[in-house]
């Protein structure tokens, strides 16, 4: 079915190919094509014509990259790389999704669904403020695992993450024990989570909590005082860029309870599919952190331990509960400086 | 009274939150911008401070830093700085083409303000170039342009979601002078350059800039938090801006003449090639790449 598009016809006959489709053939700028070119399908009963993720898979179909735009993005990623990144000393890794990724779904966008995309190149990336977020999201996780059965902290996990949350905020260390117990059942990544301190986890042995929570504090900075790190944003390799994209769809069957109080959710409603865009697994990103300009102590080593921790275990992105947005070292793990 | 002067050129790699401030609007956090054209701007003195901070922690002499940039608050009315910072202003900004992936634009106005600035500056090597005119429904690029679209013997442009017409034209003088202050590493110029003109430059600085979305979330139930939701606008990456630094003789500090002041300003500005302007720095954002002559 040919796509209907609301734009002026002489723009409109430059921009279709012979199918009457708009396409990254003819747009080489994915972000523009998703912003400003949206196809349109009158479906059915329905009078009027509507957009969504499913008419934009219908019409886009497998999503590939042009040759000339992963040239040109080849050109941002090396300046961004070899330029700024080295020139001021970041320490880099490369990572790889293990799961689907996507940032940005809840966008406000006329698909009800969104990803984020850098804006000049149309190429997913992952923001430096997300990927500092779940850095800091899972040491708190992490102190809250620490800190379980400890004096004036919630018995709820969850309430004592926000606890947890609530004093690295005010940059209070003395809010937390001096000392905590690595208890007998630790978590794998409670493991990691100490490793990037330098500190072994053996179950039973004391740990130096505030040393932990003052590095922690310098890291994230507080309400009041900027932090010691520069997150920054992830970009793909240029390398994996061709076939990035995957379609995912998510079908629930309980819209009305979802959105009315007083609905049970019952079999009787029909299922509802949402069609979205996401990065597919196997691909690499890098992710950079460097000192920021109030920096007074060298964490980048630490900050990037948790960072990777935080891609490993917590994920970044929507949907991260039910296992996207998860990143895994490759055997080949490229790090440096 | 100013003897001497550099040229500061501005590229941005990440995106750069200058802000105004807070505002009751759709966007909570705006950029800077220039009252009486709504271009996008850094402000002199935010560009002043970026530099200055920039001094500081290279660890250099008090003395120095007295002398170019005046000396601490506590003690601000001792003596002035040598250096005056203009207003970085704009050049070429970043818009997404339907084909060649997006477009340095720029627009006879700022062309010529650029032209003007450049003979106050004393560098009529850089402002000897014509500037074209163009219509709002033009788009002039250069030969051997990447942007342009051929269709029933038309040559078009599309930028955003405007449909021009495409003019070809010499633009290898524009192409030179601008060349002199964009930093190196970026030397995509003569392919992606597009002279619109004023209006519909106006138009995309305005309504094309980033918007982002920003929220923050409470761990202890996994939602965002009351009031952590904020709308905060950049000035995109691949942005060109450009300063004049106008340098005095130093009022006090360790430097004797307005000579000492350049030839320090300039050593340091040509080693450090990158600068952090603006909000948000601990999530990568304000990293500009310099060039100063």
């Amino acid at each position: 079915m040919t796509p209907i598009y609301f734009l002026p016809r002489n723009l409109l006959s430059v921009l279709r190919d012979r199918k009457g489709r708009i396409t990254p053939q003819t747009v080489d700028n994915l972000s523009l094509l998703l912003d400003r070119f949206a196809p349109f399908v009158k479906g059915g009963k329905e009078k009027t014509a509507k957009t969504g993720g499913k008419v934009l898979k219908d019409v886009l179909g497998e999503i590939e990259i042009p040759e000339s735009l992963v040239r040109t993005y080849r050109v941002f990623y090396n300046r961004y790389k070899e330029g700024l990144l080295k020139s001021i000393k970041a320490e880099w890794v490369v990572l790889t999704t293990k799961s689907r990724l996507v940032v940005g779904l809840g966008d406000e966008s006329i698909y009800e669904t969104s990803i984020r995309l850098l804006r000049n190149y149309g190429v997913p990336y992952i923001p430096g403020s997300a990927i500092k977020g779940v850095t800091r999201a899972w040491s708190i996780e992490m102190l809250a695992e620490l800190l379980e059965g400890a004096d004036g902290f919630s018995k709820d996990f969850f309430e004592r993450a926000g606890e947890v949350q609530e004093l690295l905020s005010k940059g209070d260390a003395d809010g937390f024990p001096d000392k905590a117990k690595v208890p007998s059942h630790a978590s794998e990544e409670l493991n990691e989570f100490l490793s990037a301190f330098g500190v072994r986890a053996d179950p039973g042995s004391d740990v130096d909590l505030r040393k932990i929570v003052k590095d922690l504090v310098d890291i994230f900075g507080t309400q009041d005082k900027e932090g010691s790190i520069v997150f920054f944003d992830a970009l793909p390799d240029p390398d994996n860029l061709k076939s990035i994209f995957e379609w995912d769809i998510m079908n629930p069957h309980y819209g009305p309870y979802y959105q009315q109080n007083d609905k049970p959710p019952g079999d009787w409603y029909d299922p509802v599919p949402v069609i979205f865009l996401t990065v597919k697994s196997g691909v690499e990103f890098l992710f950079a952190v460097a000192q920021s300009s109030t920096a007074k102590k060298d964490l980048k080593r630490v900050a990037q331990e948790l960072m990777v921790g935080a891609l490993k275990y917590h994920g970044v992105g929507a949907k991260t509960s039910l296992g996207y947005g998860r990143f895994k070292f490759k055997n080949t793990a490229r790090r440096g400086q | 009274m100013y003897e001497k002067t550099l040229v500061l050129g501005l590229y941005s790699i990440t995106p750069v939150h200058a802000g105004s401030g807070a505002e009751l609007s759709v966007v909570d956090l705006p950029i800077q911008r220039e009252r009486h054209t709504g271009f996008p701007t850094i402000w002199g003195q935010s560009l002043k401070g970026a530099l200055r901070s920039a001094f500081e922690r290279e660890g250099k002499n008090k003395g120095v830093i007295y002398s170019i940039f005046g000396p601490d608050t506590d003690k601000a009315s001792e003596h002035a700085g040598a250096i005056s910072v203009g207003d970085a202003r704009i050049l070429l900004f970043p818009v997404r083409s339907a084909r060649g992936v997006f477009a340095y634009v720029t627009c006879p106005m700022v062309l010529k303000r650029f032209r003007r600035d450049m003979e106050f500056a004393g560098r009529n090597d850089i402002a000897n170039f014509e500037v074209p005119s163009v219509e709002d429904k033009e788009a002039v690029v250069p030969q051997g342009s990447i942007l342009t679209i051929n269709r029933n013997n038309e040559t078009l442009v599309v930028l955003e979601d405007l449909l021009l017409t495409a003019k070809e034209n010499e633009l290898s003088q524009i192409i030179n002078a601008i060349e002199k202050i964009i930093p190196d590493g970026v030397d995509d110029l003569g392919k992606r350059l597009v002279v619109v003109s004023d209006n519909v430059f106006t138009a995309f600085v305005k309504f094309s800039t980033e918007i982002l979305a920003r929220i923050a979330i409470d761990q202890s139930r996994g939602t965002v938090k009351e009031g952590g939701l904020w709308y905060e606008e950049f000035l995109p990456a691949d942005t060109l801006l450009y300063s004049i630094i106008a340098i005095s003789k130093p009022k006090g500090g360790s430097l004797n003449d307005a000579e000492a002041v350049k030839s320090e300003l300039q050593g340091f500005l040509e080693s450090k090639t990158y600068l952090q302007v603006g909000g948000d720095e601990t999530v990568g954002k304000g990293f500009m790449k310099i060039k100063v002559l």
